[in-house]
C-alpha cells in the first residue's frame, strides 16, 4: 500500500503531469498497478472483517450461555479497535477503487485525473496510518497484539503473577482462574505441610512464571527439563501445567514478550537479585532488609515511566511477626504527580534463610538460586510507580525507604531517566497524515478551480 | 428511539439538509445561480424547484415549532396543576433542568421556524426582483451570501434541537427528558442506591409507596435491602443477557423472596413494573456504563473466578473510561470479605490522585460493612437452584448488599495526554491495602469547546 502508490505517482510526474502523455501500454501498466492496489486493500479488509465478525460472534455465543464476558476489562476496547481497524480499510478500499475509476475517467476529463493521483496520495497515507498485526486468533492469548492494558497493580503481593495478570488479553484473562485452579490440583501440598494451601499456591504460581521466564533469557541453562525438574518439587504433574492447552508454556513466553517495555524493570530486578544471590550471597544474608529499585535509562515520547521497588523483609526479629512497616518517599520534580508517600507493611519473612554458603542456579535436591528467588518473589512486595513526565531531558527521581518510626533512612536512590523525543512515532504520523491531507488538498483544489472552468 | 419520535426527527432531517441543498447550488453556480444555472436540467424547472424546496422547508420548521410549543405548554400546564394541589413540584432538583430543555427545544425551532420565512423570502426577493435588472452584481451576491448564512444557522438550529417526548406527570413520565445534574457519591446498597438515584424528580416521589409495598409483600422482613438488591439485579441481567435470564427464570427467583401471588404485581407494577425499570437500567447504563460494567464483571467473576474472590480478604473492582472528552465517572466498588471483620465495619481510606483531571486528589473514608455471616461455600455456583441453596443470583444480591461503592465525578483539564489516576486503598493505619493504576487518554471534544460557545444552550 506505499510501494504501488509511489510508483503510480512517480510515472505521474515523469510524464509531466499530463494524462495524454500515457502510451497504451502505460496506461495498462497503470491500471494493473491501480488493480495490484485494490486487491491489496480488499485482502486487508477481508482480514479486518474477519476478526471483527469472529469476535462478535464468539461475545455472541457466551451470552447466550450467561456469561457476559464483554465486561472483562479491555475487551471492549480490543472490539473497538479491530472495529476500527475494519472501519479504516472500508475507508482505503472505496479510495482505492475510487482512484481507478478516476483514471480511467481521466481520458475524457484532465481533472479528474489530477482527482486520481490526489486519492493514490490519501490511500498511501490512510495505508501508512492503518494499523495492521496479525490476524487475531479468537483463543487466549489470540488477542495480546490488539490489548493495550490500561490498569496496573500499585502494590504488588506475588510480584510476577500480579505484573501478568495486568497484561493478559481479556480471553487469556477468562482462563486464568481455571489454570490456577488447575496448578491448585496438582500440588504436592498437604494438611501437615508448614505453609496454608493458599501460599503455596501462590509459590507455585511464581515459581512457573519465573522458570518460564528463564527458560525465555537463558534457554541454555534453564531447560525444559529442568523446567520440570524443579516444578517437580512443588507439583504432582508438572508436564501436565507446563503443557496446560489454554496456558502452555508457550502462551506464558508469548505474554512475556509481549510485555515489552512495560515491565522492563522489573525484570532488570529480577536478573540482579539472580546476580546478588549467585555472587554475594554473604552481603544478601547479613542484611535484614533487602531493596531494590529500576527505572528505564531512557524512555522514549512523553508516555508513562515506570518504576519498580522491590523490597523483601529479610528479618526474623519478632517485632515483625506480622509484618513490617515502611514508608517510601519519592521525589520527582520533573514528573506528575512530583511527590508519592506510600505505607507499607512488608508480609513477614515467614522464616526465610538461605543456609548455604553458595548457590546454583539449579541443585538437585538442594538450595539454589531458582528455589530461593521464587520464595523471594512471593514473599517480597514491590511497587509500581507509574509516573507522567512533564517536558523531554534527563529527569532525576529520589526515592528514600524510611523507617516510619523514627523516620531513618534505610536505603536511598537517585534514579536519572533520560525522557527523548519520539522521532519515529512522529515520522510514521507525519507521512500518513501529511500524504492523505496533501492528496485531499491537491484533489479539493484542483477540481474546485478546474471546476469552474469545465 | 421511540416511535413518538421518529415523524419529529424526520422534520429535523428536513429543515437541515434542505438549507445545506440549496447554499451547495449557491457555490456550485458560483453565487450566480438565478442567472446561470449549473445545468440544464435545473435550469429547466429550477425556479418551480426552489419554490417547492423553500415551502416543504417551511412547513416543515412550522411544525417542529408546533411539536415543541406544545410539550412546553404542557409541562408548564402540568407544574401549574400540581402547584394547584398543593405540590410545589416546580422547585424540586432537576424540574428547573428540564425546564430548560423545554425552553430550549421551543426558542430554537421558533428560530428556526422564523429564519426559514426569512431564508425563502430572501432567496425569493432576489429571484423574482433582481434577476434580469440593472442592479448592480455585488447586490445579488450579497443577499445570496444573506440567504446563505440564515441556511446554516437554520441547518445548525434544528440538527441540535433535541426531540423531547411530550410529559406525562406519573413515574417515569419524565425519564427520557431529565439529565440528573447530580450523582451520589457513597453507595451503600449499591444497586439500589444508584439506579434510584437515577430516576426523575416526579419518579422519586413514588418510591416510598412502592417500598412499603415491596415490604408487605416480603416474607422474611429483614431481608428488605437484599430483596431490592435482588430484583434490581434481575433486571439489570435480564436487559443485558435476555436469552439467558428469561422470564420464567425471573419468576422463579422472586418467588423465593415474595408470596407467589406478589410476584405478578411486582413485575407489572402499576408505578415500577420491571418494564419502566428496565427502561430506566437501560437509560442509566448510557450515563455511568462504568458503573454497570462493575456489575456484569462482578457477575463473571463469581461465575468464572470463584476461587480467587474467596481468596482475597479485600475484592476491589474500579470502573472508568479509557478515554475520557467530558466529565469522567470513575466508580469504585469494594467488598469486605475478611474474617477479621465479621461482626465489626472495616474503616478504609481510598485516595484518588490523577495527573490531568481536577480535583488532582479526592480522599474518601468510609466505613465497609462488616461481613456478618456471609460465607461461599461451594466451589461452582450455578445461575439459579431453586430454594435457598446457594447460586450465583442469591450470591451476587447479598455481595452487593455487603458492598459499598464511590462514584467520584472528575473533570479533565489537561487534554491530549496519557493521564495518570493512581487509586490506594489505606486501612485504619494508613498502610496500604491494595493501590492500582489506571491510563486513561484525555481528549478535546472539539464540537462542545468552540462550537457550543457559539451558540450557547
Amino acid at each position: 500500500m506505499i510501494i504501488v502508490p509511489i510508483i503510480l505517482i512517480g510515472i505521474f510526474i515523469f510524464k509531466d503531469f499530463n494524462v495524454a502523455n500515457y502510451s497504451f501500454q502505460l496506461q495498462l501498466i497503470s491500471s494493473g498497478l491501480y488493480g495490484i492496489l485494490i486487491l491489496n486493500t480488499v485482502l486487508v479488509f477481508y482480514d479486518a472483517s474477519i476478526s471483527s465478525s469472529g469476535l462478535k460472534k464468539v461475545l455472541e455465543e457466551f451470552y447466550q450461555r450467561g456469561k457476559p464476558i464483554r465486561s472483562i476489562r479491555g475487551m471492549d476496547e480490543v472490539l473497538e479497535e479491530l472495529n476500527k481497524e475494519r472501519k479504516d480499510a472500508i475507508y482505503v478500499v472505496l479510495l482505492a477503487v475510487l482512484s481507478l475509476v478516476f483514471f480511467w475517467a481521466g481520458e475524457i476529463l484532465s481533472t479528474i485525473f489530477f482527482l486520481s493521483i490526489g486519492l493514490v496520495f490519501v490511500t498511501m497515507g490512510l495505508g501508512t496510518l492503518l494499523n495492521i498485526t496479525d490476524t487475531p486468533k479468537l483463543q487466549p492469548a489470540g488477542l495480546l497484539d490488539y490489548h493495550e492494558p490500561s490498569l496496573f497493580p500499585t502494590k504488588l503481593d506475588n510480584i510476577m503473577t500480579d505484573v501478568v495478570e495486568a497484561f493478559l488479553d481479556p480471553l487469556t484473562l477468562l482462563v486464568f482462574d481455571e489454570y490456577r485452579g488447575a496448578i491448585s490440583d496438582e500440588l504436592k501440598w498437604t494438611k501437615k505441610s508448614k505453609i496454608p494451601r493458599q501460599t503455596a499456591l501462590e509459590r507455585a504460581t511464581e515459581k512457573i512464571f519465573f522458570l518460564n521466564y528463564l527458560n525465555q533469557q537463558l534457554s541454555e541453562i534453564v531447560s525444559n527439563e529442568l523446567m520440570v525438574f524443579e516444578l517437580a518439587e512443588l507439583l504432582k504433574d508438572p508436564e501436565h501445567i507446563m503443557q496446560y492447552p489454554s496456558f502452555s508454556s508457550e502462551i506464558i513466553q508469548q505474554v512475556f514478550q509481549d510485555m515489552g517495555t512495560g515491565a522492563e524493570g522489573l525484570f532488570k530486578l529480577i536478573s540482579k537479585l539472580i546476580v546478588e544471590l549467585n555472587e554475594n550471597l554473604g552481603r544478601f544474608k547479613q542484611s535484614d532488609i533487602y531493596i531494590d529499585m529500576a527505572i528505564p535509562d531512557v524512555s522514549i515520547g512523553l508516555t508513562k515511566v515506570n518504576l519498580f521497588i522491590l523490597l523483601v523483609n529479610l528479618s526474623n526479629d519478632s517485632n515483625f511477626k506480622v509484618g513490617r512497616p515502611i514508608q517510601i518517599s519519592i521525589s520527582s520534580e520533573g514528573f506528575l504527580p512530583s511527590e508519592t508517600i506510600v505505607d507499607l507493611m512488608l508480609d513477614p519473612s515467614e522464616g526465610f534463610q538461605v543456609k548455604s554458603d553458595k548457590l546454583e542456579i539449579a541443585n538437585e535436591g538442594g538450595e539454589d538460586v531458582i528455589g530461593c528467588v521464587t520464595e523471594l518473589l512471593q514473599i517480597g512486595d514491590a511497587l509500581w510507580i507509574q509516573l507522567e513526565p512533564k517536558n523531554l531531558g534527563k529527569k532525576t527521581l529520589i526515592v528514600q525507604i524510611l523507617d516510619p518510626e523514627d523516620n531513618r533512612l534505610l536505603f536511598g536512590k537517585n534514579l536519572i531517566t533520560d525522557i527523548r523525543f519520539d522521532t519515529v512515532g512522529l515520522a510514521r504520523a507525519l507521512v500518513g497524515k501529511a500524504s492523505a491531507y496533501f492528496g485531499l488538498t491537491f484533489s479539493l483544489l484542483k477540481f474546485i478551480l478546474g471546476g469552474a472552468q469545465v | 428511539m421511540k416511535l413518538g419520535k421518529i415523524p419529529r426527527v424526520f422534520l429535523r432531517g428536513i429543515v437541515t439538509v434542505i438549507p445545506i441543498g440549496i447554499l451547495i447550488l449557491f457555490v456550485w453556480g458560483g453565487f450566480d445561480f438565478y442567472v446561470k444555472p449549473p445545468t440544464d436540467l435545473i435550469s429547466k424547472h429550477w425556479k418551480t424547484i426552489l419554490i417547492i424546496l423553500y415551502g416543504i422547508q417551511i412547513a416543515c420548521a412550522f411544525l417542529l415549532y408546533l411539536s415543541g410549543s406544545v410539550g412546553h405548554f404542557l409541562f408548564k400546564r402540568g407544574l401549574k396543576k400540581l402547584k394547584n394541589e398543593g405540590k410545589p413540584y416546580d422547585n424540586l432538583p432537576g424540574i428547573s433542568g428540564i425546564m430548560k430543555s423545554y425552553d430550549t427545544e421551543k426558542s430554537r425551532t421558533q428560530w428556526a421556524f422564523i429564519g426559514s420565512i426569512i431564508l425563502a423570502t430572501v432567496s425569493l426577493a432576489n429571484f423574482l426582483f433582481l434577476i434580469n435588472s440593472s442592479d448592480p452584481k455585488f447586490l445579488r451576491v450579497l443577499l445570496h451570501a444573506l440567504a446563505g448564512s440564515f441556511g446554516l444557522l437554520i441547518s445548525y438550529l434544528a440538527f441540535s434541537t433535541p426531540s423531547l417526548a411530550f410529559p406525562r406527570f406519573r413515574s417515569f413520565g419524565l425519564l427520557d427528558v431529565y439529565e440528573p445534574s447530580e450523582q451520589v457519591l457513597y453507595l451503600d446498597n449499591i444497586l439500589s442506591d444508584l439506579i434510584e438515584s437515577q430516576n426523575d424528580p416526579l419518579t422519586k416521589n413514588y418510591l416510598d409507596e412502592y417500598n412499603a409495598f415491596l415490604l408487605e409483600a416480603l416474607e422474611n422482613k429483614d431481608q428488605f435491602y437484599e430483596a431490592k438488591e435482588k430484583l434490581y439485579l434481575l433486571n439489570v441481567l435480564q436487559a443485558e443477557m435476555p436469552a439467558t435470564m428469561t422470564d420464567q427464570m425471573v419468576e422463579d427467583e422472586l418467588a423465593e423472596l415474595f408470596g407467589p401471588e406478589d410476584v405478578q404485581q411486582i413485575i407489572n407494577h402499576p408505578d415500577f413494573s420491571f418494564k419502566k425499570i428496565q427502561e430506566l437500567v437501560s437509560k442509566s447504563s448510557k450515563r455511568v456504563p462504568q458503573f454497570f460494567k462493575v456489575i456484569t464483571r462482578l457477575f463473571l467473576h463469581l461465575d468464572e473466578n470463584l476461587y480467587d474472590f474467596k481468596s482475597h480478604a479485600l475484592y476491589l473492582d474500579i470502573g472508568y473510561p479509557i478515554i475520557a472528552t467530558d466529565v469522567t465517572p470513575i466508580f469504585i466498588f469494594l467488598f469486605n470479605n475478611s474474617e477479621d471483620h465479621r461482626t465489626q465495619p472495616r474503616r478504609v481510606k481510598i485516595t484518588l490522585e490523577s495527573t490531568a483531571f481536577n480535583p488532582r486528589r479526592v480522599e474518601v473514608e468510609i466505613d465497609l460493612d462488616k461481613k456478618g455471616d456471609f460465607k461461599i461455600e461451594s466451589e461452582k455456583l450455578p445461575l439459579t437452584v431453586p430454594g435457598d441453596a446457594e447460586d450465583l443470583l442469591k450470591i451476587l444480591s447479598e455481595v452487593l448488599e455487603i458492598g459499598d461503592g464511590v462514584l467520584i465525578m472528575l473533570q479533565p483539564v489537561r487534554f491530549g495526554v496519557s493521564s495518570i489516576i493512581r487509586c490506594t486503598i489505606e486501612d485504619e493505619e494508613g498502610y496500604m491495602i491494595i493501590g492500582k493504576t489506571l491510563n486513561i487518554q484525555t481528549k478535546q471534544n472539539i464540537i462542545d469547546k468552540y462550537v457550543s460557545k457559539l451558540f450557547p444552550k
